[in-house]
């Protein structure tokens, strides 16, 4: 197996993350300092119902968008590579797993690997994480609607706001993701 | 480049690295039956190459040529993920130009040039701005066939992904009519037929994240 790299400067993430011990503290240094628990996964799937989980997964895509935009620093405008490695970067810092991206004709996935819990719940929540991450680094009207999820591997589709219950509502139908991608370039 | 000159080089080439004997082409080509190419000095060894300069995963992608390979690569500078591309010339034949190429974010799965047997690939290429699975080009058997400038190309009209589009060729093929879209073309090819698979249109690649995703906000569900 062979790992590409991406070449561009970004902010160092050593001591992006800290275990102090004697003081029971974890803490997340990449964009705004943030005190974090370290919680199983399975517990936390089990929180994740109804808007509260909504509402979670979008402080957590703000946070996520928030540790891109300081890894980024200050380049204003950057590639999709260099984007999609600091989401990656800043999503591994959380314990979400890790991201790639993959372009469907216009449409824009997001291909979730290393996901910490199986099940709809997290995966959904993962998926409102990463549109909301989109969102905050691009300043779009981005939201992130889960594919599939098989494993530990999710797949989020990101699309317009106003696109987004139509395109869930294919999804729960079970149409098929190259189905769903036809049907959102009008085909 | 022409039919006739097409021919020539392809002429040339089998010239060099087959048999000294001067026999019309078929039986010329059909002379190959041994692995009697080492190193043709008329070939430069060019080192292949399997490049992933992005944060492109790449699974087994190969590049295996005991015959000699010109400029043969791989190459995903793209995030493109890439599963089992291959780039195979484990015969006698010289391989020139072979490409797989994913210059987009499109995962190509199980992309292949492969020329098994004594036949010479000449510019084969599987290039793929859209999402390409199991695309191939091959050259099987009973392997003296040249295949010259056999192309799949997926520029992506729309979302267009290619699905078990093959070019096989143990017949000789030297031309063929230009299809605009994939799904138009009598594949796979045998005998003197299509070798070329082409899509209409290669769409721009946003060169930022936010124009990217200003792109893919565009598409609505209208239907």
């Amino acid at each position: 197996m062979f790992h590409g790299v991406v070449t561009a400067t970004m902010h160092d993430l050593s001591g992006a993350f800290e275990a102090d011990l004697s003081a029971g503290r974890l803490t997340l240094r990449v964009g705004a300092e943030a005190r974090v628990l370290a919680v199983p996964a399975s517990v936390f799937a089990t929180l994740l119902t109804g808007d509260a989980a909504r509402l979670a997964a979008e402080q957590v895509g703000a946070a996520v968008g928030a540790d891109v935009k300081a890894l980024l620093g200050a380049d204003e405008d950057p590639s999709p590579e260099t984007v999609g490695f600091a989401l990656s970067a800043a999503l591994a810092l959380r314990g979400l797993g890790t991201l790639r991206l993959e372009r469907w004709g216009d449409a824009l996935l997001a291909v979730l690997e290393g996901v910490a819990h199986e099940g709809p719940a997290f995966a959904s929540f993962l998926a409102t994480v990463v549109g909301a991450a989109v969102a905050a680094v691009t300043g779009s009207p981005s939201r992130g609607v889960l594919l599939s999820a098989s494993g530990a591997e999710a797949k989020v589709l990101l699309v317009h706001d106003e696109a987004a219950a139509a395109v869930a509502a294919w999804v729960a139908e079970g149409q098929s993701q190259s189905a769903v991608l036809a049907r959102l370039h009008g085909g | 480049m022409s039919n006739a000159e097409r021919i020539r080089k392809l002429e040339t080439l089998l010239s060099r690295v087959t048999t000294r004997r001067s026999l019309p082409r078929t039986e010329h080509v059909s002379e190959v039956s041994a692995p009697v190419v080492t190193t043709p000095s008329a070939l430069k060894a060019a080192p292949p190459k399997v490049e992933a300069p992005a944060i492109a995963p790449v699974i087994e992608a190969k590049i295996e040529a005991p015959a000699p390979v010109v400029e043969a690569k791989i190459e995903a500078p793209a995030i493109a993920p890439v599963i089992e591309a291959k780039v195979e010339a484990p015969a006698t034949a010289p391989v020139v130009e072979a490409k797989i190429e994913a210059p987009a974010i499109a995962p190509v799965i199980e992309a292949k040039v492969e020329a098994p047997a004594i036949a010479p690939v000449i510019e084969a290429k599987v290039e793929a701005p859209a999402p390409v699975v199991e695309a191939k080009i091959e050259a099987p058997a009973p392997a003296i066939a040249p295949v010259v400038e056999a192309k799949i190309e997926a520029p992506a009209p729309a979302i267009a992904p290619v699905v078990e589009a093959k070019i096989e060729a143990p017949a000789v093929v030297l031309d063929a009519p230009n299809h605009e879209r994939f799904e138009q073309a009598p594949l796979p090819v045998l005998g003197a037929a299509v070798a070329k698979v082409v899509a209409a249109s290669k769409p721009a690649r946003p060169a930022t994240f936010k124009a990217l995703v200003a792109r893919a906000l565009t598409l609505r569900a209208t239907k």
